[in-house]
């Protein structure tokens, strides 16, 4: 009996071993033609598109990469696939360094430079872990509403939203658990400018771009993130943040301290693309993927080509 | 009579007026939002006219209560749908509205409406139609029209052959993910629930282990079941690192098939419980009688008459993983499901749900048709008749 | 030839078989009679070891049964059930050719075999060789059930109710071919019954059994004759020594002298009818006639009273 319940459970673990088999990787002639490089990011568009720069510009310069751009959906196991050695190159936010770090509500996050130098300090210290120059970006989290709500009230930066939330205006606010319990998020908007949002007023979940644009539920104002490609598209304004309350998320190619050791000119071969990267360039790529239905590849490859670094085909 | 064809009337009926409501269909400039919300008649222009008659000459059929006119209802149903999805797709170019390079046109709830009733007219029609092979062919024959239709580029002004362009790089490959997670899932699961199916009718004590860790097993819910295996898969992982290359992970398929694997062999254990209880046991012992060896009697006579109820234990296990394996692609497996999660656009959403869809009701249908093949299946009770000498 | 020798079936504290021994000639057929509970089905199920016997000993042509491999003990057996059991599965030719096929004949002599079977149980190939079970009726598949059973030529066939479960008439038919079939193949047989018209027209041997013990083993006439068993008379009815006249035929005890009477019977009949005619008719002699109607002699009252005392000397 017991016998036969190990038996089943070793073909069932080999079945599953057999099925979960890894990934088909582009296999290219070259320099580590045995080790690829595993480049993983998960499905959105930004990651995607990021991604397919790094893969393109590493090929270019003759590395073979195995492309896992897309895998996975979630951002939270992002890290871990690094750390626990599931990918050699990713993508993060020099201001997600202050939850690594702990350091929730520190000023140094809110300059890029500073955030950056500090972040990449731990990392390599604790983690061996590199990461590479940032993006002159900023996707951070801010308020936006629609642009005819934004007219209507006279919002143009946060200190109109605050006057018009104190006056009593109707508020639905869709937001992300997470930014409505730290010190640089919904509290720190309303400490510095001086309002508070009613516990009636705040739908907590998801943000709700969508739903806002459309008016759906009466949701009328959603935390976004600044370099959301469908922001024209479904007509939205972000409202201006003069304060800069929330941290500065600048995006930087995070790569294995080992594999940097090993190839150091990828640090060139991405930065040559990832300093062209403003939030407006971001915007722009972001939404020909989101409202224009285009495939990142496409049009990671379009920009490259554009700012000369890849041949047109 | 006039009882059952009241159902397939109101139907046809509400199919017209799906075609006649002011949201049929929606029109987005790009590729997230509804600008427009456009009539069928807007829409398609003069091919409205063309549809509106289809519906009604299908109307007259179904009035008309008769075999043939069954028959041919259904061959005049699917012909709308294909030339609904090729005409609408023809449409968006002369639409009077602001349009870019990408924009397309997406089922509105007024279509959505006509593809439910519509469906509801050809399977009501169906259970009067008497030739098995009739609306088989009918639909393979659509499907073919507009697989070619596709092809040729024809049905480009939808929103969901929109989506497949942009998606196209990956498309494939996770279809073929998809696929054989499903098969090495279901490969699993036979391997191990067909013999414990059989175990457990035969022991108690088996009986009393199999079914208590399967009661837990099956009230966990996918998500969280897939999410704690991660655990030891990561564990293994860590420690032996040369599993990696196996797939044992962390993440990857590998979780989200043990948990997969877990929920198939539920109903394969049951249904092969209950075929091999009903093997009449008078046939076991005149087996015997005749000299059989016990493994003879297992594989020539136990086995083949359990067949059809572990058939439909197959099949149960089968479409529950098609659709399962969508979770697969939340901790990086690949599949369908990277584009069933996709919230922003419908249209993504159905490039991962028709395949499903369609693999699911053949794998039904198909099993269904295999056991009834089989010579001897639903004739139990003719043989109990037979040796009371009726 | 069968030989049971102190045969016992205990089940926990209820013996189902006390100590019974028997032994039955090669060729014959030996009824086991009795009503339901007494042991018959239970001896029947030890012989070909369906059932293992608690104790005693079972002999088949002098060789202890417990000699022969099982498998081969129970494929030199055919076996008949009440309840038949044809596969559902197989159709009539594949049933008949259970048996053979286990002995590995090669597919030529099995088709032979197949059509003889079906010939001797007045079955027509072409129509019934393909149909599965669920299209026979009763005694059709009966038919096929003893076909079946006597497809390897086993030397013993045991019967257990086997026309049990079909209509009085197809039973009367079944029984008549059954018995020109065994006059043909002259196989050991051991049929189990409760019906005592059955025991006596199929029976060479009755062996009647209560409660386990074997009551009495004889001839259906010498029952009549030798028999004190009172619960054996009691069981066997008072009108048993008529039933006992259906074995007798007209024409078997038929004296050759003049044949006075004008009451003619074939000489086919049984004695119950001779005696039936008789009384009919008020005749106490009757001329008994071949099948062209010519008188072959006569038979008188007296004669059909003394016909088992003379046939027993």
């Amino acid at each position: 009996m017991k016998k036969a319940i190990s038996m089943v459970l070793a073909v069932a673990m080999m079945a599953t071993m057999l099925v979960g088999c890894g990934k088909k990787s582009e296999e290219k002639k070259v320099v580590n033609a045995d080790d690829p490089i595993v480049l993983m990011l998960p499905s959105t568009s930004e990651y995607e598109i990021i991604g397919y720069m790094t893969l393109l510009a590493l090929e270019k310069g003759g590395y073979a990469c195995e492309n896992k751009i897309g895998a996975i959906s979630g951002l939270d196991m992002l890290r871990e696939m690094m750390l626990s050695d599931e990918c050699d190159i990713t993508m993060g936010y020099t201001g997600n360094g202050m939850y690594y770090m702990e350091e929730e509500g520190e000023k140094v996050w809110n300059s890029l430079q500073d955030g950056y130098a500090r972040i990449k300090d731990y990392d390599k210290k604790t983690n061996n872990v590199d990461w590479l120059s940032p993006a002159p970006a900023n996707n951070t989290e801010l308020l936006a509403v629609t642009k005819e709500f934004a007219a209507a009230n006279n919002i143009e930066d946060m200190y109109d939203f605050a006057e018009y939330v104190n006056n009593g205006g109707e508020l639905k606010l869709a937001t992300p658990q997470y930014w409505v319990e730290y010190a640089q998020g919904l509290p720190g908007m309303e400490k510095a400018y001086g309002f508070k949002v009613a516990e009636n007023q705040l739908v907590i979940g998801a943000k709700a771009e969508k739903e806002v644009s459309e008016g759906t539920d009466g949701m009328n104002c959603t935390m976004i993130f600044t370099t959301d490609g469908r922001i024209d598209e479904l007509g939205l304004y972000v409202i201006k943040d003069p304060l800069e309350i929330p941290p500065v998320y600048a995006p930087c190619l995070v790569a294995k301290g080992a594999v940097m050791e090993a190839y150091p000119e990828i640090a060139d071969l991405t930065n040559a693309f990832m300093k062209t990267l403003t939030t407006e360039v971001l915007i722009g790529l972001n939404r020909k993927v989101d409202s224009e239905g285009a495939d990142p590849e496409t049009v990671a490859r379009d920009y490259l080509v554009s700012i000369g670094l890849l041949d047109a085909e | 009579m006039k009882r059952y064809n009241k159902t397939i009337i109101v139907l046809v009926l509400i199919s017209g007026v799906a075609l006649v409501l002011p949201q049929f269909m929606y029109f987005k400039k790009l590729r997230i939002v509804a600008n427009e919300i456009i009539s069928a008649l807007f829409c398609l222009g003069d091919a409205f006219y063309i549809v509106m008659g289809l519906i009604f000459i299908v109307l007259v059929l179904v009035l008309l209560d008769k075999h043939w006119a069954y028959c041919a209802a259904e061959l005049f149903c699917c012909a709308a749908f294909v030339l609904l999805l090729y005409y609408e797709s023809q449409s968006l170019e002369s639409l009077p509205l602001e349009k870019t390079e990408f924009s397309r046109l997406s089922f509105g709830p007024g279509m959505w409406l006509w593809l439910a009733s519509t469906a509801g007219v050809i399977i009501k029609a169906s259970e009067r139609v008497k030739l098995k092979w009739w609306l088989p062919l009918i639909i393979s024959i659509s499907a073919l029209l507009i697989a070619a239709l596709a092809v040729e580029g024809r049905l480009d002004g939808l929103a969901v052959m929109k989506e497949y362009y942009s998606q196209k790089s990956m498309y494939l490959e996770n279809l073929i993910t998809h696929i054989t997670i499903t098969l090495g899932v279901m490969a699993a699961a036979i391997i191990i629930g067909v013999p414990l199916g059989y175990l457990v009718q035969k022991s108690k004590a088996a009986e009393k282990i199999t079914f208590s860790i399967i009661n837990i097993t099956e009230t966990i819910p996918g998500i969280s079941f897939i999410a704690l295996l991660m655990i030891p898969f990561a564990l293994l992982s860590t420690k032996y690192p040369e599993l990696r290359q196996f797939g044992i992970k962390q993440f990857g398929a590998g979780p989200a098939c043990v948990a997969l694997t877990f929920y198939a062999v539920f109903p394969i254990v049951h249904n092969t419980r209950a075929g091999f209880k009903l093997v009449d046991g008078n046939f076991v012992e005149v087996a015997k009688a005749m000299g059989m060896s016990g493994s003879t009697i297992f594989f020539k006579i136990m086995l083949p008459l359990a067949f059809p109820a572990i058939i439909n234990g197959i099949r149960i296990a089968a479409v529950y993983t098609v659709t399962g394996t969508t979770l697969a692609s939340m901790i990086g497996g690949g599949g369908l499901g990277y584009y069933m999660l996709q919230t922003d656009s419908m249209d993504t959403v159905l490039l991962g749900a028709i395949p499903v869809v369609i693999m699911a009701f053949s794998i039904d249908k198909g099993l269904r048709s295999a056991v009834r093949l089989l010579p001897f299946v639903g004739e139990k009770r003719s043989i109990e008749g037979a040796e009371r000498g009726i | 030839m069968i030989r049971l020798e102190s045969i016992r079936k205990d089940y926990g504290s209820m013996t189902a078989v006390k100590d019974l021994s028997l032994e039955i000639p090669a060729g014959e057929i030996c009824v086991l009679l009795g009503l339901s509970g007494c042991g018959k089905s239970t001896t029947l199920r030890m012989i070909n070891k369906l059932i293992p016997p608690s104790s005693g000993h079972i002999y088949i042509n002098g060789k202890d049964a417990d000699e022969y491999p099982v498998e081969k003990l129970r494929q030199s057996m055919g076996y008949v059930v009440q309840s038949i059991g044809l596969f559902p599965h197989f159709t009539v030719a594949e049933n008949i050719a259970t048996v053979p096929r286990l002995l590995k004949w090669d597919n030529a002599r099995l088709d032979r075999r197949i059509r003889e079977m079906l010939m001797m149980v007045g079955l027509d190939y072409d129509t019934y060789s393909k149909k599965y079970p669920n299209e026979l009726s009763g005694g059709e598949a009966q038919r096929v059930g003893v076909a079946r059973a006597l497809a390897a030529d086993p030397p013993i066939l045991l019967m257990d109710e086997p026309f049990g479960a079909v209509d009085p008439l197809s039973r009367k038919h079944l029984q008549n071919e059954f018995l020109k079939i065994q006059r043909e193949l002259k196989k050991t047989v051991i049929f189990v019954t409760h019906d005592v018209e059955e025991a006596i027209k199929l029976g060479d041997k009755i062996a009647i059994m209560n409660c386990g013990e074997l009551q009495e083993y004889d001839t259906p006439e010498g029952l009549i004759i030798r028999c004190k068993n009172q619960f054996v008379k009691d069981f066997l009815g008072s009108e048993y020594a008529i039933r006992v006249l259906a074995r007798f035929s007209a024409g078997g005890i038929a004296h050759e002298r003049d044949a006075k009477s004008e009451v003619c019977v074939p000489a086919s009949e049984n004695l119950q009818v001779a005696l039936s005619v008789m009384i009919e008719r008020g005749s106490s002699s009757l001329t008994v006639t071949s099948q062209d109607g010519t008188s072959v002699g006569s038979i008188s009252i007296g004669d059909i009273v003394d016909v088992l005392r003379n046939t027993e000397n």
